[in-house]
């Protein structure tokens, strides 16, 4: 069984809720200070749908409540830990959010450059994606096939063409590892 | 009559069926730093202190939250007039009432005129250092410089503000205080401060 965290945008938990399939840690009430960074360790899976800004050190909630840091990121130990986050601008260059889950120890960050897109209440765009994702993660699916996949379906999908485009751009992202 | 209800029923379909807009999830360019900047140049000659940052006060100043101050870089230059010694303190607000206050230091300048100026720019990196101040004291700063029950930083006592005008300072402000060590000269500063708020 797939051990999953979700922390979102409390706006955005019916649509996370549906496609982490587990009921989110929400900003707000959660914040920067009070979210317990401990949560994101020994996790299969974290699925992240909180608001990106270019090239800053946090992500935030709803009405720009920093939701987390890259201070608790690197706190927690996320050795095997593959995330998947919605977040815009994770996957840009020089994104210190996507560098300090590397360096955290996460197997894979899933994510995506620029803009994101998705619904607060419906699947669409990066959140069909998650689900997917998820699902394919539970079924045993190797992680890199799991995204192959997962995007194959999204892309089946007519609703939202834009939304579903721009989830076309998403990555996996690791370290590689030198002896 | 039941062409009207029919109409309705469709339109309530049509309506369910509405594909719910894309939400991005970005909040667009980065709003901060904000910044604040001070110029004295009226030759203080005793020990002044001023309010950079009112943080109760998102009207006069650029912030927007008012719960702690995080403070991202300072740069701070001036010039003394003679070969003595000043104590320029920057820190925050952790108690006052109706008498006194007091603060906690976090950067610090000693300017003993030799060549008469002196210039400092300093950064705190990533996320930037956490002002907040709980039960009197600053929650992630441990500092023993500190001005202790100092009638500058009373409730009542109107001091010099970076936005222009005098303020009243308050437990979490941003403070910065001239202290003179040895009389006998003057001293002219600048200082601009760039921080964010939560």
């Amino acid at each position: 069984m797939l051990t999953t965290v979700a922390y979102c945008c409390q706006s955005f938990e019916q649509s996370v809720r549906k496609a982490a399939g587990i009921a989110p840690f929400t900003c707000p009430p959660y914040d920067a200070n009070t979210f317990d960074w401990r949560l994101l360790r020994d996790r299969d899976l974290i699925y992240f749908d909180l608001h990106g800004m270019p090239g800053r050190a946090e992500w935030y909630g709803d009405e720009r409540i920093v939701a987390l840091t890259t201070h608790h990121i690197k706190r927690a130990d996320l050795s095997g830990t593959i995330i998947f986050a919605i977040n815009c601008y994770l996957a840009d260059e020089d994104s210190p959010m996507l560098d300090a889950l590397l360096d955290a120890g996460a197997k894979y960050v899933i994510g995506g450059d620029g803009r994101n897109w998705a619904g607060s209440r419906s699947l669409f765009g990066a959140s069909l994606l998650g689900l997917w994702f998820r699902r394919l993660l539970s079924w045993r699916v190797e992680p890199l096939q799991a995204l192959t996949w997962a995007k194959r379906r999204v892309g089946l999908s007519l609703h939202q063409g834009m939304a579903a485009k721009d989830t076309m751009g998403f990555r996996a992202y690791y370290r590689e590892k030198t002896t | 009559m039941k062409k009207i209800i029919t109409l309705l029923v469709l339109l309530g379909i049509v309506a369910a069926c509405a594909p719910e807009p894309a939400i991005p999830r970005g909040v667009g360019s980065p709003k901060v730093p904000y910044v604040v900047c001070l110029e004295e140049t009226s030759d203080i000659f005793a020990d002044t202190g001023y309010l950079v940052i009112d943080l109760s006060d998102s009207t006069n100043w650029p912030h927007t939250n008012t719960n702690e101050i995080i403070i991202k870089n300072v740069r701070w230059c001036g010039a003394v007039s003679g070969a003595h010694e000043w104590h320029a303190h920057l820190g925050v607000i952790t108690e006052n009432d109706g008498t006194d206050g007091s603060a906690t230091f976090i950067h610090d300048q000693i300017l003993v005129s030799l060549s008469g100026m002196f210039d400092s720019d300093h950064v705190w990196v990533e996320h930037g250092l956490n002002l907040r101040v709980s039960s009197g004291a600053l929650t992630y700063v441990g500092s023993s410089i500190t001005d202790d029950d100092d009638g500058t930083w009373a409730t009542d006592n109107a001091i010099t503000a970076t936005i222009g005008v005098t303020g009243f300072v308050a437990a979490g402000d941003l403070v910065l205080l001239m202290d003179e060590e040895t009389d006998g000269s003057t001293v002219d500063f600048a200082i601009c401060v760039e921080y964010d708020t939560e």
